[in-house]
């Protein structure tokens, strides 16, 4: 079976998080400086610098759809391309009936 | 004739290839992440050496750099400076549980108590102090010394108290050294504030009183008399008389937040940060008081969502949370889930912490490097607390402390 032949929505998805892996990867090392850590515990205080506040909502963001989305969009992805495989495409009708 | 064009049949709204597409998904986020999450919760339940010389290491890193109030941001110098005092004294505690263990190898022992001792240092220098007296206008060592009943001999709980507590650790391990004459000093008063203590209360800061900040004071007499073998004064007895009947509520089983100075009535909600907390303080001056602080909070409080454990802050659910409470994300609290895995290793619930491990592991963000292993969100204090929470004694280590069976 061709690649090309496959559904693109499954196979979108899985690159999609592949790549979200990847940069959560990175955010990780960034986090793991400390320089904005702190941001995140300290934020039942107030209103916490902008900036920092902004790379600690998105890394947990990440971190949550990395680890927890993730694997259930893998695992759908899966789930289309093998009924893709055993079963046939999902629309194999004609978009068009044309009448005598 | 025109032949008529037919729009396309429309597809059913659930199909089976989407229904199955849609349990897989779900198959997915129930099963998978909380299990990825957990996978070294075991083996910091068992007090495994790789894992806990890893954060260790990165603990020792932090703390042997200069940290100052700068280093932390929570827009207020009071917090900052309890916070720098915090990241210290939790170090200490977690240095000193890890020599504590009778699994421990030698030579990690002997740089445990090394290191725990530089925490010691930081932790009584005049930068980690400087939050205290800025509350009082006069330092908390400097108090101690004043002749007893003089004016300026009250309050300063919470320097006392955990410092206190992890000077008393110190003992346990070093009954001679050169921190035993501070915690002799810091011990004696404590005990006499709270002897002189109308409530049995002793204010954390001027009309504030917060029982957890005395329970870690009752913990930090009780490994005192134990390691010095000289027995317990009756301070402790009263402390815990007060934390039963005043600091706790009957309703919940809860520890009350704050309470008042002069009536010990409640001034805020019994809550999950102070009272995981307290239980772990407590497990050091009475198994019996943390153990129902505990079994309150794990009935009332915890929960599971997808596999993920965590405790929520207040009795009802609601509350926007505060310094001691951190966030507080749909009712969840961020410090009383994370103090929680301390009081849970304590009474040996493997189950729950298993679960917290989990949510730890998911926020914490654990990132391994060089042999350290440092929580990406915590920083200093945010690693240095869950060493402390993740290498807590259990009971039955501390009952044996002091030769107490």
């Amino acid at each position: 079976m061709k690649l090309s032949s496959l559904p693109r929505r499954p196979l979108v998805l899985v690159a999609l998080s592949i790549a979200l892996v990847l940069l959560h990867a990175v955010l990780v090392r960034v986090m793991a400086q400390g320089d904005v850590a702190h941001v995140l515990l300290g934020a039942g205080n107030g209103m916490p610098p902008i900036g920092a506040a902004i790379v600690a909502a998105l890394f947990v963001v990440v971190r949550v759809v990395a680890v927890v989305v993730v694997p259930g969009v893998i695992l759908a992805s899966i789930a289309e391309l093998l009924a893709h495989v055993v079963v046939g495409p999902a629309s194999c009708r004609p978009h068009a009936d044309v009448g005598p | 004739m025109v032949a008529a064009v037919q729009p396309p049949p429309r597809k059913p709204a659930g199909s089976p290839r989407a229904l199955v597409a849609l349990l897989a998904f779900v198959l997915g986020i129930a099963t998978v992440p909380h299990r990825v999450c957990e996978r070294d919760a075991g083996a910091w339940f068992n007090g495994d050496a790789a894992r806990t010389n890893a954060l260790a290491a990165s603990v020792a890193r932090w703390t042997s750099t200069d940290l100052a109030l700068a280093t932390f941001s929570t827009g207020s110098r009071r917090y900052d400076g309890e916070w720098l005092f915090g990241t210290h004294m939790m170090a200490a505690m977690g240095f000193g549980q890890i020599a504590l263990d009778p699994e421990t190898q030698p030579a990690v022992r002997e740089e445990s108590i090394l290191r725990m001792e530089r925490s010691l240092d930081a932790m009584l220098g005049a930068g980690a102090r400087t939050f205290d007296r800025e509350a009082w206008g006069i330092d908390a060592i400097d108090s101690a010394k004043l002749a007893p009943g003089a004016k300026g001999d009250t309050g300063h709980v919470a320097y006392l108290g955990y410092a206190g507590l992890a000077l008393g650790l110190h003992r346990v391990l070093r009954p001679n050294s050169r921190f035993a004459e501070t915690d002799d000093l810091v011990v004696a008063v404590l005990a006499r504030r709270i002897d002189a203590s109308g409530t049995g209360f002793v204010e954390t800061y001027p009309g504030e009183v917060y029982p957890v900040d005395n329970a870690s004071a009752l913990a930090a007499i009780a490994l005192h008399a134990r390691a010095t073998k000289r027995g317990a004064p009756p301070a402790l007895t009263k402390g815990l008389e007060a934390i039963k009947k005043h600091g706790t509520d009957a309703s919940t089983g809860m520890l009350i937040q704050a309470v008042g100075t002069t009536d010990a009535r409640p001034r805020d909600d019994a809550r999950a940060s102070g009272t995981a907390l307290a239980a772990y303080f407590l497990a050091f001056a009475d198994e019996n008081t943390s153990a129902a602080l505990w079994r309150a909070l794990e009935r009332r409080q915890f929960r599971t969502v997808l596999g993920f454990g965590a405790m929520v802050e207040y009795p009802d659910g609601k509350g926007r949370g505060d310094v001691d409470s951190g966030p507080v994300v749909f009712g969840f609290g961020v410090s009383a889930t994370g103090f929680a895995l301390g009081a849970s290793r304590v009474h040996g619930d493997r189950d729950v912490f298993t679960a917290l491990y989990a949510t730890t592991h998911l926020f914490g963000a654990p990132f391994d490097d060089g042999g350290e292993r440092t929580y990406a969100t915590g920083g200093p204090l945010g690693d240095a607390i869950l060493f402390a929470m993740l290498t807590a004694p259990p009971a039955a280590r501390l009952r044996k402390i002091g030769g107490v069976a």
